[in-house]
């Protein structure tokens, strides 16, 4: 940021001044080129390809002292500047008759990733060389050394370009302005001592160099004539160097951020009095503090402390900055009140201290001369609690408010009213427990991007015409019904809220194709009705989550328009019918959750052509027939969600085939969108599952992204567990519980090592445990009750740290956890040391402590029940109680449903 | 009655506020772990600490209130050292660090997970010494502490972990003399080996801390 802003200054005095002195020459010109330098400018030209014509001044007939960039000494006719830009080709080295040039800017061309010409080292008059932008690649040539006349070198933005040492540089004994960013840098160790040597350096660039080192072995550096020293986005990897304390008194700009560097910020940094720019955000791990001392840079007008690891408070010196434009303190650990005299920061245009940890109260009085402030930034920031009066007029008028997950609330701040070029405003969670007031819908009409969610806002919305592109009231209390939207809206987030009403009044309200939804989400409402027949109107729409609603009837063949769909959820109504075969139309569907619904048929064939999906849920619906082989095909998909149907048949072989399953993900997969800094872009963050990875439901919202999970229990699978199933060796879950399903266990179980919970019970499985389970050692979760399984319970920490419950109803298992003893031939089995202390006179012991216990309570309660009526009253009602809890736990699968409201 | 109605008012309220309360301590305190640790395999990525409570988080495991009841980070190549917020898992049940690289002292504050039932962090690099607090942990079944560089005397307290069933310090720098009560009397010699142990104690012949 730092870095682009001083070049777009320096780019901007160079236009003025070359745009001034030409023009101004054209006005007072009254001699002609020579005709040599006119021949050599031709050749130029030649070599030149001229896509914008900005050549076409350049021709025969002319003056060339008129031509488009061309600048002569008004005296002599010799050609003195030269500027070619938009152009490409090739630079001829006619150039070189050029002999008075002493200004060549190249910039801003396409030179094909050629080599920088070599022959500019012998332009001996040349005082300013710019060839920033211009494609050129290859090793930078060292006769540019020879230029001892050069004051400006700029190469920057030629990223292929770079050099084996920098020591040919020393001939540039005039230069002042050195930009090199972008040019690979990193073969040359001594970097530091060689640029320090020049004797007028007044500006050094060199951000994104692919430098490693600053040299902090060295004590002092000269840099004293310095006053702006851009060192950013290299990769340092350690601390700020001793030097830094010794630069230029004259210091005018700092650039270090994005430079991985370390440690405590040194404080004499905040010493340099004549300092504007302080550039030093995203260097995570860099900490210290903001000295009071900074009170004292008065100049200072852009300081992005920002993305850094800054612990202490704000000081209250920095109420003196009165030319301060840009303050970002944003992403740090800074505790502590935020002092008042921030209100002083006239000139103020940014202000972010978003995602710290700042307490106390922000008043009127901390934003009392803020007349510039457009953007401020104070989310995040949880036990910060913004307080003014509910007349508030503040000073400025905002384009950014970004205020979520600070306190804000109860009441519905009213100073919002005042503002009348907001673009963002985000405030959710800011704890507002109030009505919505009547000039808020009206007056949001011209904001882009809301973010309400995550309060209690309330308020009839059904007669509202919303209008912003993004809009996330999610988690409130709006009720009525859905409320209308312009064909700007191209989000929509009304989730968990209180609405009613028939869907299809919504869907049916636009018989037109102009409009742009493209993210839909009303779950957990309670509409109702059928699908509508209204789909085509909404081709746009990438995100549909109409779940945990009360909608009936069928999937209307209608969905099948919306081919741009990425997640299509349903879950949690009650659908029914069959999935209809259009909606094969939507390729690029990722996400589908048609759960707990009244599905039935067969899970169609064509799911094998959705190659995107990533998570594929129909749980707890009346699915019938094989899992096809085609779900096989789905080689991104990371959750398969089958359980609870009446599916039947065996588990395909071919799911080792999935390959999400089987490899590490090359990059993160995320499903969820959304940033709260200035370059605020809220996509969508509602895609969230309901799984069951653990024996109990759970919702996973961020971290599904890392989840890889299969569930087939609850259906009448048979055939044997296919041992290709080991390769899947990124599996997270696998339930399979509650089917037929016979024969071993796969031999090569363990090689799934990322397994936290396996449950197979209630099949009938057989054979051993395989020794191979002792590897798991993620393992958290294991259930392989009532099967056939024989033998010796193989020991680890992780198998035997389960309940005997977890194996009990296999009578032929034994050893530890279960109370059985293994007989010598099954003790043969692996028996290592963990699990190795149950001896005979323990677990004798164990027989007559429970023989005895046994005798004393059946007493103790029989003959209590016995003598007593209201004790049996009461004993019975108990046992009926937890045969209900009982029987809810053993048909876990067919508790079909679940709101989340109730 | 009334008094009666405002206390059940009371422990509703009481019952509604804990959990939410605890489960976030629960997921301060294993973010606080994560900071400690360090993770080159990524082990501990999804613990996003933005997260309600840290249930979906892997390697952690929850009950059905939303309490940490395990913790499964065994043979995950994390190292560091262990800081004193894990005493707040009011409800672990299952510590599960073994085969990894972490150092440093096994802290006191363990003592107060009184749900534990498995404490293994065996093959380590602690060291200091065992901590007394261990022995109020009532619940423990399973003790391995074997092959890390523990040094000083076995606590004689944890002689009254009468549910303890396996015991391993193994493979440590340990000195004194071997408790032989409750339920030391059942484990095996192995447990003990490689140490600088001076055998079983002899009350009342030899100092307990006989060697150290």
């Amino acid at each position: 940021m730092g870095a682009s802003l001083a070049s777009h200054l320096i780019f901007l005095l160079w236009f003025f001044a070359s745009t001034v002195s030409l023009s101004f020459f054209k006005a007072e010109s009254n001699v002609f080129c020579n005709e040599k330098e006119k021949q050599a400018l031709l050749s130029l030209k030649r070599g030149l390809t001229d896509p914008e014509n900005v050549l076409s001044s350049w021709s025969d007939h002319e003056d060339c002292c008129r031509w488009e960039g061309v600048h002569c000494d008004n005296k002599t006719g010799q050609v003195t500047e030269l500027s070619v830009n938009s152009a490409g080709g090739e630079v001829s080295s006619s150039l070189l008759e050029l002999e008075h040039l002493n200004y060549l800017d190249l910039s801003h061309n396409n030179f094909n990733c050629t080599r920088i010409p070599s022959f500019l080292g012998s332009m001996g008059s040349l005082t300013h060389l710019d060839l920033s932008g211009a494609n050129f690649c290859g090793l930078i040539p060292h006769q540019l050394g020879n230029l001892s006349s050069l004051r400006y070198l700029s190469l920057e933005y030629n990223p292929g370009i770079y050099v084996d040492n920098l020591r040919w540089m020393s001939g540039l004994s005039a230069i002042q302005y050195l930009i090199l960013s972008s040019a690979d840098l990193h073969r040359e160790d001594d970097w530091v001592q060689i640029m320090s040597k020049f004797p007028s350096l007044s500006e050094l660039r060199l951000s994104g160099c692919q430098l490693n080192s600053l040299n902090p072995s060295l004590g002092f550096v000269n840099f004293t004539s310095v006053t702006s020293l851009d060192l950013s986005s290299n990769n340092f990897n350690h601390e700020i160097p001793n030097w830094f304390s010794n630069l230029s008194t004259s210091l005018s700009a700092l650039e270090l951020d994005s430079a991985s560097l370390k440690g405590e910020i040194p404080p004499s940094i905040f010493n340099y009095q004549k300092l504007e720019y302080l550039i030093l955000d995203d260097n995570y791990q860099l900490t210290g503090t903001i000295p009071e001392s900074i009170g004292q840079i008065q100049h200072l007008r852009f300081l992005d402390l920002n993305d850094n690891s800054i612990s202490g408070s704000i000081p209250s010196s920095i109420g003196n900055l009165s030319s301060m434009e840009i303050l970002f303190l944003h992403h740090n650990k800074l505790n502590g009140t935020v002092p008042k005299s921030l209100g002083l920061l006239s000139s103020l245009v940014s202000l972010g201290i978003y995602d710290n940890s700042l307490t106390g109260t922000l008043g009127e009085e901390h934003f009392s001369k803020l007349l510039h402030l457009k953007e401020l930034g104070i989310s995040h920031n949880a036990h910060l609690f913004l307080n003014v009066n509910s007349n508030w007029v503040p000073p400025f008028q905002l384009t950014e408010a970004l205020m979520s997950s600070c306190k804000v609330g109860p009441k519905f701040p009213t100073w919002l009213q005042t503002q009348r070029f907001l673009r963002v405003l985000d405030m959710s969670k800011t704890e507002i427990s109030d009505k919505v007031p009547s000039w808020f819908w009206n007056w949001t009409s011209n904001i882009e991007t809301i973010n309400l969610s995550n309060n209690h806002i309330e308020g009839d919305v059904s007669d509202v015409l919303l209008n912003s592109s993004v809009l996330n009231l999610r988690s409130n209390q709006f009720k009525g019904q859905m409320p209308q939207i312009s064909a700007n809206v191209k989000e929509l987030n009304i989730a968990d809220n209180l609405l009613s009403g028939p869907i299809s009044t919504f869907m049916c309200q636009k018989k037109n194709r102009e409009n742009e939804l493209e993210v839909l989400d009303a779950s957990n409402n309670h509409l109702f009705g059928e699908l509508s027949h209204c789909w085509r109107y909404w081709e746009s729409l990438k995100h549909l989550n109409l779940g945990s609603n009360s909608l009936i009837g069928r999937i209307p063949n209608s969905m099948g328009s919306l081919a741009n769909l990425i997640s299509l959820r349903l879950q949690n109504n009650t659908i029914s019918g069959e999935i209809p075969s259009s909606l094969k139309n939507c390729l690029q569907i990722e996400f589908i959750d048609m759960g707990e619904n009244h599905l039935l048929g067969t899970i169609p064939l064509w799911i094998g052509e959705m190659t995107s999906l990533l998570i594929f849920r129909l749980r707890s619906n009346e699915f019938k027939g094989h899992i096809p082989q085609q779900i096989c095909q789905l080689t991104h998909l990371r959750v398969l969600d089958l359980a609870n149907n009446s599916l039947s048949g065996p588990i395909p072989k071919c799911l080792k085939n999935i390959s999400a399953m089987a490899f590490p993900d090359p990059d993160i997969v995320t499903f969820s969108y959304g940033k709260f800094g200035f370059d605020y872009d809220f996509v969508y963050d509602g895609n969230n599952l309901m799984l069951v990875p653990k024996g109990h439901k759970l919702e996973y919202e961020k971290n599904l992204a890392f989840v890889k999970s299969i569930d087939l229990s609850c259906n009448n699978l048979n055939g044997s567990i296919p041992t290709e199933i080991s390769v899947l060796f990124e599996l997270n879950f696998l339930n399979l519980s509650e089917n037929h399903l016979m024969g071993n266990i796969p031999e090569k179980f363990g090689s799934m090592k990322q397994l936290e919970s396996v449950d197979l019970s209630r099949n009938n499985l057989s054979g051993e445990i395989p020794p191979s389970m002792s590897n798991l050692t993620f393992l958290s979760y294991l259930d392989l009750s009532y099967n056939n399984l024989s033998g010796r319970i193989p020991s680890s920490t992780q198998l035997q740290s389960f309940d005997a419950a977890r194996y009990i109803g296999n009578p032929q298992l034994c050893g530890d956890p279960l109370p059985k003893k293994c007989t010598i031939e099954e003790e043969s089995l692996n028996r290592s040391r963990i699990g190795k202390t149950d001896d005979d006179s323990e677990i004798s012991s164990f027989y007559i402590s429970m023989a005895v216990g046994f005798i004393a309570s059946f007493w103790a309660v029989c003959g209590a029940l016995f003598f007593n009526r209201t004790w049996r009253h009461t004993y019975f009602r108990f046992l009926d109680g937890t045969k209900d809890w009982l029987l809810e736990k053993l048909c876990s699968c067919n508790l079909s449903k679940w709101k989340a409201s109730s | 009655m009334a008094p009666l109605s405002l206390l059940s008012v009371f422990v509703t309220f009481l019952l509604s506020f804990t959990p939410a309360l605890s489960t976030n301590s629960e997921g301060n305190a294993l973010h606080a772990l994560r900071r400690r640790l360090s993770d080159p395999t990524n082990v501990l990525q999804s613990w996003d600490p933005t997260l309600v409570n840290p249930c979906t988080w892997f390697h952690v495991t929850c009950d059905s209130n939303n309490h940490v009841i395990r913790l499964d980070l065994g043979n995950s190549n994390v190292s560091g050292a262990l800081g004193p917020e894990l005493g707040e898992l009011k409800h672990l049940q299952y510590l599960e660090l073994y085969r990894n690289e972490i150092g440093g002292k096994i802290p006191e504050e363990l003592g107060s997970l009184k749900n534990l039932v498995s404490m293994d962090l065996y093959e380590n690099k602690f060291e200091g010494e065992i901590p007394k607090s261990i022995a109020k942990l009532k619940s423990l079944r399973f003790l391995r502490l074997n092959n890390n560089k523990l040094a000083g005397s076995i606590p004689r307290e944890l002689t009254s972990l009468s549910n303890l069933k396996v015991f391993d310090v193994s493979n440590n720098n340990l000195c004194g003399t071997i408790p032989v009560d409750g339920p030391f009397a059942t484990f095996p010699m192995e447990s003990f080996e490689n140490n600088r142990l001076s055998g079983p104690e002899l009350q009342g012949l030899v100092p307990y801390d006989f060697g150290c």
